[in-house]
């Protein structure tokens, strides 16, 4: 892939954000009182917001099939007039808070400010050795088509601004060696800065989480993952949690702040070319939300399944932590060396992580619950090679490698798990009977 | 003078590169122990024994060594990913090499490498990652690699 950001606007947009600091960032982090209640509680607003599988901003030579879009609206916070919506925001249930490239941003948003004044910086890490990193920003989110809006984190001055990460093409400070699992080598460290190589204009994070990283980062610097830099030299600094990149859908005026539902339908064994769904804001606090039937299963502290169970064998959390993921755009689980008896072979070339099996095969896991349910996955896996290349872009049957062996194996229950479902996930600390959060289905 | 000296003895041994660990003798746990800032637990096992390094935020790394005294294995768990360079040592090479010849494809996925030299996966999510690597050269004969967990 190659590198293409625009350095120009770049340029130009981190010249104003620079210059720009709002008074009502907590600049010394203690808390201040709310003075949104009016005593009468949160209204009812529109809470669907439609989303599209598809190729999002790569388009078809991409080949990011499974990616989950929608629109994200930003405006300087509390402004209703200096507002930009972005299209092609990945919809991601693995990770937690906003983050929107500086190359696809056009409105200015003032920097959020660290406890010691200087702009907040954050180095965001992935598994598979990509990473963001840019300032965090003070913005207004607001979800097109819906009547959703967070103008601040709880508890936190009106319209103070929900802190999102700015993804910097051009940053204005090289990323921190020690917020990186190893060195910035060209080919096995991704810069997900630009469209390119993200795929995606930005990220929704909406997970089980309401903050980026929690109480590790608000007690301590270690995890090196906030930074400010003065002088131009970044040294990785204490964060309080609203001071942390923020799920938006917790921060909401609404009374819509204690989940999301998203909802897929079926997708055909050949696949489709798009595919279009809900993601509905709130769970039971209104019509088009009400969890019915569907069985819960708590997640852990980690966010993931407490155990699953694959081919007789145990996986458990932290080491082998199975979770549910919009933002994986196949089930990975189980490896091609384990699976080789069922005539699973790893896909080859471009392809290769992915299951390219000769003729479509079928698989379960059961996964528990901390709440003790337990419940059977079932799901097909096809050949990805002959998938992918067929030009679609949505399937319900793309599976991959987890690790090489059973030990280090784990269930990533991905897009394809969510075609012809409705999937709940539950925010931790909205509900004493789930304080962990919890997805059901 | 003899402060000045001292103070530079401690100077350049404070600066030495704390380079280690998969691959390398079991001293270099120490190393890894002073850059990670975790507290070491010994626990012995049939045919090897494991170092688990506990950082302050709760991360995990266990590092697998072999009755020879090297490190064969690595495992880690945590809500950021650990220093690989470290971890990893002279084996990050092979790392580096066997991603540059892999054609990326978009979205997210664990990250699996499996050479003659090096296995390595990385995987989980935002604020719980986990991983494994292990060099099969270095693996002693009546230990499972599976032992690597």
């Amino acid at each position: 892939m190659t590198f293409r950001g625009n350095a120009r606007a770049a340029g130009i947009l981190w010249a104003v954000m620079g210059s720009m600091i709002l008074a009502s960032c907590d600049g010394d982090g203690s808390p201040s009182s709310s003075s949104t209640s009016t005593g009468t509680g949160p209204a009812t607003v529109a809470n669907s917001a439609p989303v599209t599988v598809g190729f999002g901003a790569l388009g078809p030579s991409g080949q990011y099939v499974n990616g989950i879009w929608t629109s994200v609206t930003v405006c300087a916070p509390g402004s209703t007039a200096n507002c930009q919506t972005i299209p092609n925001v990945l919809v991601d249930t693995g990770s937690f808070g906003l983050r929107l490239l500086s190359s696809a941003l056009t409105v200015s948003l003032p920097n959020m400010m660290g406890t010691d004044g200087n702009p907040l910086q954050e180095c965001v890490e992935f598994a598979d050795f990509s990473y963001t990193w840019g300032p965090v920003a003070a913005a207004t989110i607001e979800i097109p088509g819906t009547g959703e809006t967070a103008s601040q984190v709880p508890g936190q001055s009106t319209n103070s601004g929900v802190p999102i990460q700015i993804l910097a093409a051009n940053p204005s400070f090289p990323v921190p060696s020690s917020c990186l699992p190893t060195a910035p080598v060209p080919g096995i460290l991704v810069d997900a800065n630009t469209v390119e190589t993200l795929g995606a204009n930005g990220i929704l994070g909406i997970g089980v989480f309401p903050q980026d990283c929690g109480s590790g980062c608000a007690t301590s610097a270690s995890l090196d993952q906030y930074f400010t830099c003065p002088g131009g030299r970044c040294a990785s600094v204490a964060v309080p949690l609203q001071l942390q990149v923020w799920n938006p859908v917790s921060a909401f005026s609404s009374s819509d702040t204690n989940g999301v539902v998203i909802n897929l339908p079926p997708v055909g064994a050949s696949g489709a070319a798009s595919v279009n769904g809900s993601l509905i804001f709130g769970i039971g606090t209104q019509a088009d939300n009400s969890i019915g039937s569907a069985q819960i299963f708590e997640v852990d502290q980690y966010g993931n399944f407490p155990q699953v169970v694959f081919n007789g064998v145990s996986y458990t959390s932290p080491n082998n932590g199975s979770f549910i993921d919009s933002g994986s755009n196949a089930i990975f689980f189980s490896d091609a060396a384990s699976l080789a008896s069922t005539g699973i072979f790893e896909c080859t070339g471009q392809y290769v992580g992915y299951y390219c099996p000769a003729s479509t095969l079928s698989f379960s896991v059961t996964v528990s619950g901390a709440n003790h349910t337990q419940t059977a996955v079932s799901f097909s896996v096809a050949n990805a090679a002959n998938l992918i290349g067929s030009g679609l872009a949505a399937f319900s049957n793309i599976g991959g490698d987890s690790g090489f062996g059973p030990s280090t194996d784990y269930v990533d229950l991905g897009i394809p798990f969510f075609f012809g479902r409705s999937v709940f996930v539950g925010m931790a600390g909205a509900s004493t009977s789930y304080p962990n959060g919890y997805w059901a289905f | 003078m003899k402060i000045t000296l001292t103070g530079l003895l401690i100077l350049v041994l404070g600066s030495a590169p704390a380079w280690a660990i998969l691959g390398e003798s079991e001293s270099s746990v120490t190393l890894d122990q002073q850059v990670l800032r975790g507290a070491d637990r010994e626990e012995a096992r049939t045919g090897y024994k494991i170092h688990q390094l506990t950082m302050a935020d709760g991360g995990v790394v266990k590092e697998f060594v072999a009755p020879a005294g090297l490190v064969f294995g690595i495992a880690w768990q945590g809500s950021r990913m650990p220093n690989l360079q470290q971890l990893l040592g002279s084996h990050m090479a092979e790392l580096e090499t066997a991603l540059q010849s892999n054609a990326r494809q978009p979205g997210r996925r664990p990250l699996i490498v499996r050479t003659d030299k090096l296995v390595f996966v990385s995987g989980g999510h935002m604020r719980a990652f986990h991983g494994y690597a292990y060099v099969p050269s270095l693996v002693p004969g009546n230990v499972s690699p599976e032992a690597v967990q």
